[in-house]
């Protein structure tokens, strides 16, 4: 056995030749496993240890800083955290807030941006360039500079701690986004189909509506989770506008004015895991949708 | 009240009017003649003189009841015009008149009315109206009744106020700064990960998805869970330190530190943004580049240096355009980290203190102007000098 193995003198393979391509290809490799161990550590933990942090009672986590993993004991009260702060403190009510402002938001930037993203793609008219280009404009101005005047309109008017005036506000906000995703994937989509559906006796809204919104499913469905997104996740606005008014807070500023209250440090971390356990779940359930249309679109943030 | 108004104002008001009442004009026509541009002309001329009727005979009088007879109009118009097909009126000869290319047109202007009209109250005329205020001594005191439209004390006090605060060029520098440091390693960061991630591996999309948390995750939760990773007094990371026998520290709160925090959220935030759009392009390398220089004889470092990053070149160009307009801009991030506390407050943070601090509205509006000046100018200085191959 031993002799078979044992290769001859003759037959023996070349030794190992250090190229400089092999050489670099191992440390490739080696560094590769290493940023990816790096990278996932630093943008998966920060979010485990959120988690972590809402279910220990506080006094835990002061005595015992590094605590990885939760005590079963304190795994099977985790919800009390929760519970205090949906109930307590009225993180329900901000809940219903955040949803009702997103969802409308959504729901009527997608029925402004579709007509309109058509028209800038396929329509000429005369203002089509200035158009395209006040579009990518307003994308790019400073929000806080809008901000100022839409306290002084909004307060005169006495919207300024309004829900629906918030609607109009995140709907102005997310209009360019959507207007520039839905464009940049209309372009990708073939004329000839709508010319036809044209011919066939199809009004323009008719063929909007039956050739080009099913074919558009994809960036439709992420320009609406980007939409929601934005809203959901939206804090200065909300800041400048709804502060004085408690019953429209949503979740972003009631978690952010608790922060300024003496409450535990666990409900905090309770409040951020349930302000962002919706987003990330979205996320992961669309997540092929949102990669495409964060490079189609150059979603800001 | 209309005497009261300056001619200025008359004019302003007559315009908003007249948008208002052009835009259900436009849909009404457009269903009943198919002639919206007809309809739009007389829903002009309808919206003036509700608006100016209605305050010269005193029906107007309030904000309330302008915001009630703006409702009622578009709801007569655009209720009309939603009924339209149904009552069986038959358009008239318009389609027969009118050549191909005006029909698109005219489709093209009612699709993208609503939204144009929409940005246009909520972004441009504030935009517009804010260089206004910037000149006007405007406190938030003065709010309820304040006019909105007035040339008589235009005033540059707000202006000597901003640049006479205290510290108010290390603001602007400080804000240069951040933008820059923190657009550069958020890019290169991004960069790494995309290189790391481009080839399969098991659980390459698991590690994908990871890397886009910091981005997706709201603000407030992950500004949150910084705070507390970074506490003085429990938080992880100076168990760490102190573990590996470091002085403890209060990250966020220490002048210096505090800023290469801001720097470093700024980055781990936004990588993931680089990330996408720079593994979008590597991935559209043709792979046959690759193979005509390992042919060559070129080594992997080199096939990176001379290929790959040659190839991300413009991507990179374009994104730290993009991620410096918008990280010069941003108000949330260090707001919340660290407050402006600890040497690190930027322009947007001033523009903030100047209005809920100082309660001033104008010298708030003269900051967000700089701002705006400050920024346009950088971007047209990156775009003449730095980015001259692009676009």
């Amino acid at each position: 056995m031993a002799a078979q193995t044992q290769p001859s003198a003759a037959y023996a393979p070349p030794p190992v030749e250090w190229t400089r391509e092999r050489i670099e290809t191992l440390i490739g490799r080696i560094l590769k496993v290493v940023f990816i161990v790096f990278f996932v550590f630093v943008t998966a933990f920060p979010f485990y240890w959120m988690l972590n942090l809402s279910i220990r009672p506080f006094q835990d986590v002061l005595t015992n800083p590094t605590r990885l993993f939760p005590t079963p004991d304190q795994l099977a009260n985790f919800w009390d955290s929760y519970n205090a702060v949906l109930f307590q403190y009225s993180f329900t009510t901000y809940t219903l807030n955040s949803l009702v402002l997103s969802l409308f938001t959504v729901a009527f930037t997608l029925l402004m941006a579709i007509p309109g993203a058509y028209a800038v793609t396929r329509l000429k008219f005369r203002f089509r360039s200035a158009m395209s280009f006040g579009i990518l404009l307003v994308y790019m101005f400073p929000a806080i500079v809008i901000g100022i005047p839409l306290f002084v309109i909004y307060s005169q008017l006495g919207i300024r701690g309004s829900l629906p005036g918030m609607i109009v506000i995140y709907m102005s906000g997310t209009l360019p986004v959507a207007l520039y995703m839905l464009r940049s994937y209309f372009l990708t989509l073939p004329a000839e189909l709508e010319e036809a559906a044209l011919i066939d006796g199809c009004t323009t809204l008719g063929m909007i509506r039956r050739v080009i919104l099913p074919l558009s499913v994809p960036a439709v469905a992420s320009v609406a989770l980007y939409t929601f997104m934005i809203a959901w996740n939206e804090i200065l606005f909300a800041i400048l506008f709804l502060t004085e008014t408690p019953t429209s807070w949503t979740l972003p500023l009631g978690l952010r004015l608790l922060d300024g209250q003496e409450v535990p440090r666990t409900y905090l971390m309770a409040g951020s895991v349930i302000i962002t356990v919706p987003v990330l779940a979205l996320f992961f359930f669309f997540e092929r949708f949102l990669t495409r249309g964060l490079t189609a679109g150059a979603v800001k943030g | 009240m209309l005497a009261q108004l300056s001619l200025f104002e008359l004019g302003v008001f007559t315009f908003a009017w007249a948008c208002i009442g052009g835009l259900p004009g436009y849909y009404l026509f457009n269903a009943i003649d198919r002639n919206p541009r007809a309809g739009a002309r007389i829903g002009v001329l309808v919206g003036a003189a509700v608006g100016l009727g209605g305050v010269a005979i005193g029906l107007i009088d309030s904000v309330s009841a302008l915001l009630n007879a703006a409702l009622i109009l578009w709801l007569i118009g655009f209720g009309a015009a939603a009924i339209a097909p149904f009552t069986g009126i038959q358009p008239g000869r318009y389609s027969k008149t009118v050549s191909l290319s005006q029909r698109s047109a005219d489709l093209a202007y009612g699709l993208l009315l609503p939204a144009f009209v929409l940005t246009s109250i909520i972004i441009v005329f504030p935009m517009i109206w804010n260089v206004l205020l910037a000149f006007r001594p405007v406190r938030l005191r003065d709010l309820q009744d304040f006019r909105l439209f007035s040339f008589d004390d235009l005033t540059f006090a707000n202006f000597e106020r901003v640049f006479n605060t205290r510290g108010f060029f290390d603001t602007l520098t400080r804000t240069f700064v951040y933008t820059v440091s923190g657009t550069v390693l958020a890019i290169l960061f991004g960069l790494v990960a995309a290189l790391i991630v481009k080839d399969r591996f098991p659980g390459r999309n698991l590690v994908r998805g990871f890397l886009l948390f910091p981005y997706i995750a709201p603000i407030i939760s992950v500004v949150l869970i910084w705070k507390m990773m970074f506490n003085a007094q429990y938080g992880l990371v100076n168990e760490i330190v102190d573990a590996l026998g470091g002085r403890r520290m209060d990250f966020l709160n220490t002048p210096g530190i505090a800023f290469t925090m801001v720097v470093l959220f700024q980055a781990w935030r936004y990588f993931p943004f680089a990330f996408l759009f720079i593994l979008a392009r590597i991935q559209a390398i043709p792979d046959e580049l690759y193979e005509a220089a390992k042919v060559d004889g070129a080594a992997p470092s080199e096939r990176l240096w001379f290929i790959t990053l040659p190839e991300l070149r413009p991507v990179i160009g374009t994104l730290f355009l993009l991620r410096f307009i918008w990280t010069f801009n941003k108000f949330d991030d260090v707001f919340l980290l660290t407050g402006g506390a600890a040497q690190t407050k930027l322009v947007t943070i001033e523009v903030y203190d100047q209005l809920f601090g100082a309660r001033n509205v104008g010298t708030a509006a003269a900051v967000a102007l700089v701002l705006a000046f400050v920024l346009f100018g950088l971007v047209g200085i990156y775009q003449r000098f730095v980015n001259v191959e692009e676009t």
